[in-house]
């Protein structure tokens, strides 16, 4: 019986160095500050996805350098970190806790209700939906304020030159790859079509999915698909799995339109890329909540009038003409005159 | 010497590890793993000890010690319960891995086995509001556990049948999972939450009377529910099970060698099916004690990303497929997922997106070890021998 009180005993060190190493308390980290402190949860994409959530971050980081408010940002790494991470922020004092997305709506209701006297914000979501409006369309806390973007006005610049790039090569056909049929991917798609189809009246617009936002390879097959029906211009709505529709269109010759971000450099032939500034709307809630000018059970809506959407870098291969009309879609959208739709038919 | 020719049988090698002393491998183990992970910590420039201790805080687990108080307390509290909670999960996901490894079967399904247990927690949860609660409770986890094994099932019929290998039905019937997962909480889905014009892609909540009682913190932000108690309830059915009736015999001696069980008349066939469909019951559990416990609410994205299935072959290979064993390494594997998440570990001590990695490389050490330690505890034996020889 000699191995099992060696055993015991490798056993009983271990937990002893263990407990020795680990043992003593933790240190409670509270210094008292006058400024404000802003919270940003992420969702399971995580702030390393080079789009939605590492934006935001951005926006987060920005704000504590020009406004100089004390920054929180939260990782949540699986659906149990949501919860949590709400708790730690404003156990840590944060006057203003962002969602970064949809995913975090049910949470974000429930610590809303708990903690009326915190504010809550929420990336690409509308107050006037469930859960944070009852079944009359009534708003339920006004400590939470909405961030919303009308990327189907950026979706339409970016269609508008698609549509005529692809006439100019002599095709009729345009793509889009969307990650999952949600509506922030179909909002864009929709401008997408609807300018395209303004602007060269004819024009073919071929909408899929690769039902993935990470994987560049499924997004490849869906863009290769979409190029042997003839696309010659190709607008990824996927996130990081997009790269694969910008590769695929690299490797066909033809065009790819990025988005959320600028992606002009991702591949050797990006088109443009529609931008949709969710760093500008953290920075920008963060500011109203520092300026005491918070506003709870409204939303914050941002469009290419106050710069929260945009276009990205556009290739020099693309006729000025083309941006020339394209801006005259600006101009309208700007003015009020040309309305885009938000939702696929 | 008879053991020296029958070393690469898995039989061999298991009586060999349980021979060397039962928790001798894993602690070595689990000591070797975080060892190299501290090298891996060290290489990114930050000090290990400073760092493990920040996870072990970050874990709750200094809870137990009584000289931590007030703040610090009521922290680790919350980090104990979330630690906990993921324990659960792990625990019992680890039980449907382990099953089938005590009956020669690599169940790879649990992550799928666990999808399809919550989404019927989660159907029988959001329907039927009107029912009485405990019924409504009892009613949504008998059927994710009776899926749940229906669906591991499924991997074992095709093995009994006609040989098909577990890995692979496994491995496919978690896609299938996840995919027909995605699409019932998905835009147009039949689970998809209609509220009030909301149109992403997440499932309707489960009924209030059909949550978990939470026993240890507060009810509404995510405290302890009782599905712990499940969990362990589960460990002294599984050792039950295995050690003292009948199908655990049957079980163990397939596991041990298929042919000699045939031999000796246990119908191997069924044995696996069986064993297959206690696996699932485990997981299916598992997702429906996730569901009433916390989560209440599936996204796509969710289902999709959940790795919890996966970490649960670390948890029962670490844990030697036993228990005990079991239970200690989803406590473990539990604490390091809370204690590097990004709210509880500081980032000037450790980067929090870096920690995260940490996790998945010890997980990953660990199953490596697995072959490893096996190899030690030979030598070990051997070097006694050849002492005991001169």
């Amino acid at each position: 019986m000699r191995i099992p009180r060696w055993t015991a005993v490798i056993a009983v060190v271990t937990i002893c160095v263990a407990a020795a190493a680990l043992g003593t308390a933790g240190s409670s980290n509270a210094k008292p500050t006058a400024s404000t402190t802003v919270a940003l949860v992420s969702d399971i994409g995580k702030f390393t996805d080079h789009g939605f959530n590492q934006n935001q971050l951005a926006g987060l980081t920005r704000a504590k350098a020009k406004l100089g408010i004390n920054t929180i940002s939260l990782q949540s790494n699986s659906a149990s970190d949501y919860s949590p991470n709400f708790n730690s922020a404003i156990r840590k004092g944060a006057k203003l806790v962002i969602a970064a997305g949809f995913l975090l709506a049910g949470t974000e209701a429930t610590y809303a209700k708990q903690f009326p006297n915190v504010h809550f914000a929420i990336t690409d979501y509308t107050v006037h939906t469930s859960p944070f409006s009852n079944k009359k369309g009534k708003v339920l806390y006004n400590n939470v304020e909405g961030l919303t973007y009308q990327a189907n006005e950026s979706g339409c610049l970016v269609g508008v030159l698609a549509a005529k790039m692809a006439h100019k090569m002599g095709g009729d056909t345009i793509g889009a790859v969307g990650g999952v049929k949600i509506p922030p991917v179909d909002i864009w798609i929709a401008g997408y079509k609807f300018c395209a189809q303004k602007a060269v009246p004819g024009t073919k617009v071929l909408i899929q999915y690769s039902q993935d936002f990470v994987a560049t390879d499924k997004c490849k097959t869906v863009a290769t698909n979409e190029i042997s029906q003839g696309a010659k211009v190709l607008f990824q709505v996927a996130g990081g799995c997009g790269l694969g529709t910008l590769q695929a269109a690299d490797d066909a010759g033809i065009w790819g339109i990025g988005v959320d971000v600028d992606q002009y450099k991702l591949a050797k032939r990006v088109l443009t890329s529609g931008v949709k500034r969710v760093d500008n709307g953290v920075f920008a809630v963060a500011q109203q909540e520092q300026q005491g000018q918070f506003k709870g059970g409204t939303d914050l809506n941002f469009d290419l009038k106050n710069g929260g959407m945009g276009i990205g870098k556009i290739s020099p291969s693309c006729p000025p003409a083309f941006i020339k009309l394209m801006n005259s879609y600006k101009a309208k959208i700007i003015a009020g005159t040309l309305k885009v739709p938000s939702a696929l038919k | 010497m008879a053991e020296q020719d029958d070393a690469p049988t898995v039989a061999g090698r298991l009586a060999l590890a349980q021979r060397a002393g039962g928790a001798a491998g894993p602690v070595l183990t689990a000591v070797f793993a975080l060892l190299l992970g501290g090298f891996v910590v060290l290489a990114t420039g930050a000090n290990p000890l400073s760092t493990y201790r920040a996870i072990f805080d970050g874990s709750g687990l200094n809870w137990l010690f009584p000289w931590v108080s007030g703040s610090a307390r009521s922290f680790a509290a919350t980090n104990l319960q979330q630690t906990l909670l993921l324990t659960t999960a792990l625990v019992l996901c680890g039980l449907a891995v382990s099953v089938g490894f005590r009956c020669g079967l690599f169940n790879i399904g649990g992550q799928g086995q666990y999808i399809v247990g919550s989404i019927f927690a989660l159907w029988i949860g959001s329907s039927f509001v009107t029912m009485n609660g405990p019924l409504h409770v009892v009613l949504a986890i008998a059927a994710a556990t009776l899926t749940g094994a229906a669906y591991a099932g499924i991997a074992g019929l095709l093995k009994a049948i006609t040989g098909a290998h577990e890995v692979i039905s496994t491995i496919m019937l978690n896609w299938i999972a996840v995919w027909v997962g995605s699409w019932l909480v998905g835009q147009g889905g039949a689970l998809q939450s209609h509220a009030n014009g909301a149109s992403v892609p997440i499932s309707s909540a489960v009924a209030p009377a059909t949550h978990l009682h939470v026993f240890w913190g507060n009810p509404v932000l995510q405290g302890l529910d009782v599905g712990f108690f499940f969990a362990l309830a589960a460990l002294v059915v599984y050792a039950v099970l295995l050690n003292r009736t009948t199908l655990g015999f049957e079980l163990r001696a397939v596991g041990f060698n298929p042919e000699a069980a045939r031999y000796a008349g246990i119908a191997v066939a069924r044995t696996y099916v069986k064993t297959m469909a206690i696996a699932g019951a485990f997981a299916g559990l598992a997702g429906a004690i996730d569901v009433l416990g916390w989560e209440f609410q599936l996204g796509v994205t969710d289902i999709q990303t959940s790795q919890i299935g996966f970490i649960a072959i670390a948890v029962a290979v670490l844990g030697r497929n036993r228990a005990l064993g079991v239970f200690f390494s989803a406590l473990l594997f539990g604490a390091l997922l809370t204690g590097t998440s990004t709210r509880n570990l500081d980032a000037t001590v450790f980067r929090p997106d870096l920690a995260g990695n940490l996790t998945l490389i010890i997980q990953g050490l660990v199953v490596l070890f697995v072959g490893a330690d096996v190899l030690m505890l030979w030598l070990w034996n051997r070097r006694r021998r050849l002492r005991v020889a001169t």
